[in-house]
């Protein structure tokens, strides 16, 4: 071998895009000007060698001159060389050049030499051919992947809109269940109303007329008298049935907007309205405070406990002068309003009863009223967002409640 | 006719009502044996022979039952069904009178055993000749079974009176 050391050497590769990438070592000792002289002979070798490989005969005329001797043999399978340089091309068999191994030196190489640099160059060519390999197959690995990924992604996308779509339509489907359901109740519950009000609305009716034919019949004063008097209770009555009715069915048909209401001022307004009533039955209405803020309208709940305490006055024991005692008990985040009377009381059987509508538990004359007073107030509460009940045994009063959601305490 | 040892048992609540039908029912000379309870509870007690009604020879156990539907505690509805199973009663003709004319209260009451329905009247002439036709079909003219006992025994009354 004739060179110690290569004064200077490079590889150059020829990228995917057409560039040409160059690596190039240089001795220690290597001058500026011989290093920029190095780089411009190995890129003009590599250019000729990859020319003259595509049309060889051509390109062997046109870069002739860049070689002192050109090389015998076919230029595509061995390496260029002249004097000082040696470039082989980076190639495999029957494939086009994608590369050079460029060695220049101080003396000119020898036989040996070249072919040395052309061993290396095959080996060379070979691990980048693999390298080069093995990169495209990365590349093609990540497509494939990235491919799969995507539609991986996509399956899952259509999976959740497909879940969406089918929890919309659930809820749609629930949503419509309840609806329907909720209309059915408000359908059944106007049929009820009706045929209550057909019965009842009647039956007052019925009795004008008969009085009314008595009185037309009659020549006793007394007994026409009496008959009138009948006639003008009857038609009473019918206009109380007919404000309980409605104050039952606004209750049920409008809407009841609800908020903070401070059950204090409510009782308050109600024990004014109330003065006279309890003067007239000698009762005595206790209000224990304090009294907590409820979730509720103020309408509804002045119309729910003012007919629990007529109720209170109402069922008053014989002879013995009304208590009530009214008094608020804070259950969790409900507040539970007690209306407690020493009436007569409620039998156990009969305690769910009273609430429906027309359900009466006296005869007329005993303790006159419509049967709806507390339809009413199981209305007033239900529409609230509330519950009512009560608590009694026979002949040891009643205990009515209301139930509301308790409301903050500010302001 | 049986009228004279007949009773006919009204359960109605409404005073006005039972004015009017003890008019029509003396209007056909058969006011004597018109017996009258004001709720469900009471017309209980006055079958099973208890409390204000234990006295037989005043309230005999009637041939016939006209029964209104929309009481107070007990309707009449909850009444007939509690009769039908009595063995002592269960025979006994039940004829609902009712302002009522809803088709599930008809079909209910024959459901539940009642032996006719009718719509009270609002006139107080038609309310006579209703009267009338009853008394002389279900007390003149229908064969009624022979009561085994004058007192029956079992059933069940419900809670007391809260009034």
């Amino acid at each position: 071998m004739n060179q110690e050391l290569p004064l200077q050497s490079g590889i150059l590769i020829e990228k995917a895009n057409g560039e040409v990438e160059t690596i190039v070592w240089h001795a220690p000792n290597t001058s500026p000007a011989d290093r920029g002289s190095a780089e411009a002979h190995a890129l003009k070798s590599f250019t000729y060698l990859t020319e003259i490989a595509a049309p060889p005969v051509k390109a062997i005329k046109a870069k002739a001159s860049l070689l002192s001797s050109p090389p015998a043999g076919d230029i595509r399978s061995g390496p260029a060389q002249r004097g000082k340089f040696i470039t082989c091309p980076l190639t495999l068999q029957g494939r086009r050049i994608f590369g050079a191994l460029h060695v220049e030196g101080v003396d000119p190489f020898d036989e040996e030499d070249v072919e040395f640099v052309s061993a290396i160059a095959n080996q060379l060519a070979i691990a980048l051919d693999r390298h080069h390999a093995r990169l495209h197959e990365i590349a093609l690995r990540k497509a494939a992947e990235s491919s799969q990924r995507q539609t991986e992604q996509e399956m899952a996308g259509r999976r959740r809109v497909e879940e969406e779509m089918r929890e919309l339509n659930e809820d749609l489907e629930r949503r419509v269940t309840e609806r329907t359901s909720q209309f059915l109740d408000t359908i059944k519950e106007l049929h009820a109303f009706t045929y209550s009000i057909a019965h009842d609305l009647r039956a007052p009716l019925r009795h004008i007329h008969g009085f009314s034919q008595l009185l037309l019949g009659s020549a006793d004063d007394a007994a026409r008298k009496k008959y009138s008097q009948r006639i003008m209770a009857t038609t009473k009555g019918m206009d109380v049935l007919i404000k309980d009715l409605l104050a039952y069915s606004r209750l049920t048909l409008e809407e009841v907007k609800c908020g903070p209401v401070s059950l204090s001022a409510v009782l308050a307004k109600i024990r004014v309205n109330f003065k006279e009533d309890l003067r007239q039955h000698k009762a005595r209405l206790e209000i224990e405070e304090p009294v907590p803020r409820v979730i509720g309208h103020e309408g509804s709940l002045i119309q729910a406990i003012t007919n629990l305490i007529s109720n209170a006055l109402k069922f008053a024991a014989p002879g013995v002068a009304p208590r009530i005692l009214i008094k608020a008990e804070v259950r969790g985040d409900r507040v539970r309003l007690w209306v407690e009377d020493n009436g007569i009381g409620i039998a156990p059987e009969h305690q769910e009863r009273i609430f429906g509508v027309f359900q009466r538990l006296h005869k007329v004359e005993d303790y006159p009223g419509t049967g709806i007073g507390l339809a009413i107030v199981r209305r007033a509460l239900e529409r609230m967002k509330g519950r009512s009940g009560v608590e009694s045994q026979l002949g040891q009063g009643s205990k009515f409640w209301i139930e509301l959601e308790r409301a903050p305490e500010n302001g | 006719m049986t009228a004279a040892r007949s009773v006919i048992l009204l359960v109605e609540d409404d005073p006005d009502d039972v004015f009017f039908l003890q008019d029509a029912f003396a209007g056909n000379k058969m006011a004597e044996a018109l017996r009258v309870v004001r709720d469900g509870d009471e017309a209980v007690a006055y079958l099973l022979g208890q409390a204000a009604y234990a006295e037989r020879q005043a309230y005999p156990l009637p041939s016939l039952i006209l029964l209104d539907l929309k009481l107070p505690r007990k309707s009449g509805l909850e009444v007939l069904e509690w009769c039908r199973k009595q063995p002592g009663l269960k025979r006994i003709p039940i004829i609902v009178l009712t302002s009522s004319q809803s088709n599930s209260d008809v079909a209910q009451a024959y459901d539940l055993g009642a032996n006719s329905y009718l719509v009270k009247p609002i006139d107080a002439a038609a309310q006579l000749e209703l009267v009338k036709a009853v008394c002389q079909y279900w007390i003149g003219l229908n064969k009624v079974s022979e009561l085994e006992t004058a007192r029956p025994i079992g059933g069940d009354i419900e809670g007391g009176r809260a009034g």
